[in-house]
């Protein structure tokens, strides 16, 4: 569908340098989130260090996005699409720091478990939940660059496999602390990982909602998922 | 001290009385069903129309200058009209009240039901619609005489009152108008004197103390600084328990806040109407949304 341009060009570009913000910040944080993983697959302890110290990127970059947000709220007084994408790039700023913080816990932990020399089989579930939100988190991102809300509702599907997986997790985890006592200390940092992964699908969920909302108008929080397609019908398509 | 018993707002409930489990958050109000803006369908019982459209085409001698609109204005709420220069929102404001009719070769051809009856009909008294129908221009118009003339002036063509009733009047009014406390000392001064804000106020107040039912208000503040702006705004916030308010504004912004529903008007067509809330976070047309993004073609 052909979109006019506004008759402000410094105000299409405000906006348009939003969105590449947003796409640039989720890019690094799923970077973070690659290497996290990836360092722990790895045992390789300097790439959990750098991960565990550069969660200040991150941050850096929301306080950067949010503020940019603000003065479009006050200069410019944005309605329907543009207000719906200010408010929907605060939200998933929120939700893309929060995911940041969760990698760099991973790492941290990676970093504990690495010196502790735990055997592999204790934490190959992480790596299975791990790659599995850091493709939901790359396919919420690029649905968010095409405005593709059907995308998103099938990543926000996802969730339910994750809560399985995680299901899963735990109960091989605690399997193991009842096994063997000594085990306990490593298992409980595996335990802490799996839910810092199992909180970045819930934020990469979130990513999706505010994608929706984004492009259809609808607020589809806190709602379960089968209404959400059969609502998603009988709004508009823009 | 006695304790007074507050009564009971709803009868208190029964063991197995539960109450109502809302649904998932529905719009109180759904706006105007599918694309191009009928009557107001989907709104609840709850808001009754004051005015009825339909149909209604207009002509600037062969220019034809509003092209079958049909809209419902409901009852004691602020509806504003939106839409760029030319698009007929004044034209369509001013078929409400006929005022059209002073000048030749304008022609409203249509219905404009107010409470049921056609006001475009030769038949329907015309001094009657202009005490049911105030209007408001955007250029504040004090008439030269006394405060108190001026709005007295109306009231004296449809009643006869005493001193006393017409002092209620005029007080009321100006009350009414947020106004009062200005002038009360200074009733006999000639009201051209006022200030543009206030002037307007006055406007107002004439216009509210023949008790009409509808208030048309064709850009109200566009000549006034913006803290008169948003009395003005405040008033009609105020107004709207009494009366049913039309508001043409090329202010978007005004209309975003002043209003309960808008209705935008493009070359002489309806696009949308609906509540304003709505409109302004994710409207219907795609035309309704260039317009009041900024993205002008």
């Amino acid at each position: 569908m052909q979109w006019l341009t506004h008759i402000s060009q410094e105000y299409e570009r405000e906006l348009e340098d939003i969105r590449t913000k947003v796409l640039s910040m989720g890019g690094l944080v799923e970077q973070h989130l690659k290497m996290s993983i990836d360092a722990l697959a790895m045992s390789k302890s300097d790439i959990a260090e750098e991960i565990a110290t550069s969660d200040f990127k991150v941050n850096n970059l929301e306080l950067e996005i949010d503020e940019e947000c603000t003065e479009i709220l006050a200069r410019r007084q944005p309605a329907a699409r543009d207000l719906r994408l200010v408010l929907a790039v605060i939200k998933i700023i929120r939700d893309l720091e929060r995911i940041g913080d969760e990698a760099s816990k991973v790492s941290r932990v990676t970093l504990r478990l690495i010196n502790l020399v735990s055997p592999k089989s204790y934490y190959v579930n992480v790596l299975n939940i791990g790659n599995h939100v850091r493709h939901m988190l790359h396919d919420a991102l690029d649905a968010f660059a095409r405005m593709d809300h059907a995308a998103a509702i099938k990543i926000a599907h996802e969730d339910i496999s994750v809560d399985r997986e995680y299901d899963a997790a735990i109960r091989q985890l605690i399997t193991y602390m009842m096994e063997d006592a000594r085990s306990i200390t490593a298992v409980l940092d595996v335990v802490w990982m799996v839910r810092a992964l199992e909180r970045i699908g819930d934020h990469v969920i979130n990513i999706c909602e505010s994608i929706i909302y984004l492009v259809k108008g609808k607020d589809v929080r806190h709602q379960p998922l089968d209404d959400l397609a059969k609502e998603l019908q009988e709004a508009p398509s823009t | 001290m006695r304790e007074t018993e507050i009564p009971a707002l709803r009868p208190p409930m029964v063991a197995d009385e539960q109450p109502p489990v809302p649904t998932h958050a529905a719009p109180l109000l759904t706006p105007v069903g599918e694309g191009k803006a009928g009557p107001l369908r989907g709104v609840e019982s709850a808001l009754a129309s004051k005015v009825v459209v339909r149909n209604l085409n207009f002509y600037y001698g062969k220019q034809h200058s509003l092209k079958s609109i049909s809209l419902e204005i409901p009852e004691k709420r602020v509806t504003a009209f939106i839409g760029p220069s030319g698009c007929g929102k004044s034209t369509l404001l001013r078929t409400f009240n006929r005022i059209y009719e002073l000048y030749p070769k304008h022609t409203a051809i249509g219905e404009v039901l107010i409470d049921g009856m056609n006001v475009l009909n030769k038949d329907y008294d015309l001094n009657m619609l202009r005490s049911k129908v105030g209007m408001v221009f955007q250029k504040p118009t004090p008439f030269p005489m006394s405060i108190y003339d001026n709005i007295t002036f109306g009231v004296r063509l449809y009643h006869k009152l005493s001193r006393r009733q017409m002092d209620e009047r005029v007080e009321k009014a100006l009350r009414r108008a947020a106004l009062w406390d200005e002038v009360k000392d200074k009733l006999n001064q000639d009201g051209t004197q006022l200030s543009g804000g206030q002037q307007q106020r006055l406007c107002i107040a004439r216009a509210i103390a023949v008790q009409p039912e509808v208030l048309l208000l064709d850009e109200p503040a566009s000549a006034l600084d913006p803290i008169s702006t948003l009395k003005i705004e405040e008033l009609i916030n105020e107004l709207k328990v009494d009366y049913t308010i039309v508001i043409v504004t090329h202010n978007m912004q005004q209309a975003a806040r002043v209003s309960d529903f808008t209705a935008f008007l493009y070359v002489g067509n309806l696009i949308e109407m609906g509540p304003t809330k709505t409109i302004f976070t994710n409207p219907k047309e795609k035309q309704t949304e260039d317009y009041i993004t900024g993205r002008y073609g």
